[in-house]
């Protein structure tokens, strides 16, 4: 597993950095709350699973841009995110951003378990998918057709709205986690 | 001159300068660090031992030497250690940092300064740094150098070495502290902001280190 030090401060609810197994989740993010950068609805489902609070920070110049979403799995068996695809977009890599010796580092994840009854939410600092092009294509404002793939439940199409970096606390900053503190 | 001349003249100077320090502030010195008080209210993590600002000097995105101590000296400065193609750390910490500072009062948002140390000297050049820091805000200040250098700054703050690590793939990633780190207008590092920092704690954080709380405008 992983080194991260977590911190439960002000009341702000502690996550799980690694596989964030049983954690209940309160989706209150880009999915449910109505907001003026959300052109339209990030809902989607297959099978037993529902994909809610779907937003993509925007490319700062032609940099990745990342994918956040929530995962509630409410079948009896347990599923994996195993792909994605964007339109328009050359690569989409599922990443966990991880904390170990005092450093974040960005990891490469083949798949993330869904488990049965529960929930995943990637959020920053967390899991996130890197959205790569080669020219600066999500911007703000825009919506991008999405395609998540479960090893058991199949593809879940999604609309999915391009915010701004600033926009994020808003949205998901509630449930991400804290990463790195002072000197080691 | 003569030794004693010098020295006399040197203790005059500095003399003059702290009384004209004094008098631009009122009855309290300008550059005074937050209160005891005021630092168990903030919402960053305090340093136990609250260290001189470190001296080192990098290069900014015009190719000037930048001597962060020098630089540092009497304002807020927020320091961070990261890279442009980090798309899920670095561009969250400066464009909530960029919102909030938005928001401020001139007065307070002239006393505060943001430094952006790029961990990615290879890819970053001046330009690429220049551009990625302008879309957040075009007063943040982008600083290179060797990644030798880079890990001897680092050092003196006690967070740990820059890591590259190579993919499969061709590409790289490049692992780094996740923390801001304020340095108050008294001359000293004080307080680390984990990733997960909200704006709502840079708005609360920063009139208490900037001083203006009590000092005013």
């Amino acid at each position: 597993m992983i080194g991260a030090r977590r911190r439960d401060v002000r009341g702000r609810p502690a996550l799980a950095l690694g596989l964030l197994v049983g954690v209940a989740v309160t989706f209150a993010g880009c999915g449910q709350t109505p907001a003026p950068v959300e052109p339209g609805s990030s809902r989607g489902s297959a099978g037993p699973l529902i994909v809610s609070s779907g937003c993509i920070a925007e490319q700062i110049e032609a940099n990745p841009a990342a994918l956040y979403f929530a995962v509630t799995n409410r079948g009896p068996d347990d599923d994996a995110l195993v792909g994605v695809i964007a339109d328009g977009v050359d690569r989409a890599d599922i990443h966990r951003t991880v904390a170990r010796g005092g450093i974040a580092w960005m990891e490469p994840a083949s798949e993330v378990a869904i488990p049965a009854g529960g929930s995943v939410r990637f959020v920053p600092g967390g899991h996130h998918v890197m959205l790569q092009t080669s020219s600066r294509r999500l911007r703000r404002g825009a919506t991008v057709g999405v395609q998540l793939v479960f090893r058991r439940a199949g593809t879940v199409p999604l609309q999915i709205p391009v915010v701004a970096y600033a926009d994020l606390d808003r949205l998901l900053g509630q449930a991400s986690p804290r990463i790195g503190a002072g000197p080691s | 001159m003569r030794p004693a001349d010098r020295v006399s003249r040197l203790a005059a100077a500095a003399l003059f300068a702290g009384a004209v320090a004094l008098a631009g502030a009122g009855c309290r010195p300008a550059a005074e660090g937050p209160s005891a008080r005021e630092l168990g209210q903030l919402h960053g993590e305090v340093r136990q031992v609250p260290d001189p600002v470190p001296d080192f000097t990098l290069t900014d995105t015009a190719g000037h030497p930048f001597r962060f101590r020098k630089e540092a000296d009497r304002s807020l400065t927020l320091l961070y250690f990261g890279y442009t193609r980090c798309p899920d750390i670095c561009p969250v910490h400066m464009a909530n940092l960029a919102v909030v500072l938005k928001d401020l009062p001139w007065e307070l948002r002239q006393r505060i300064k943001v430094v952006f140390v790029t961990t990615d000297p290879d890819r970053d050049t001046s330009a690429v740094l220049r551009q990625w820091l302008d879309a957040f805000d075009p007063t943040f200040v982008g600083l290179s150098g060797p990644v030798a250098q880079v890990n001897a700054a680092q050092a003196l703050l006690g967070i740990p070495p820059v890591v590259r690590e190579e993919r499969a793939s061709g590409d790289y990633v490049v692992g780094h502290a996740a923390q801001v780190i304020a340095f108050t207008p008294d001359g000293r590092t004080r307080v680390d902001y984990p990733f997960g920092t909200r704006q709502a704690d840079w708005a609360h954080d920063l009139p208490l280190l900037a001083g203006v709380a009590r000092t005013g405008p």
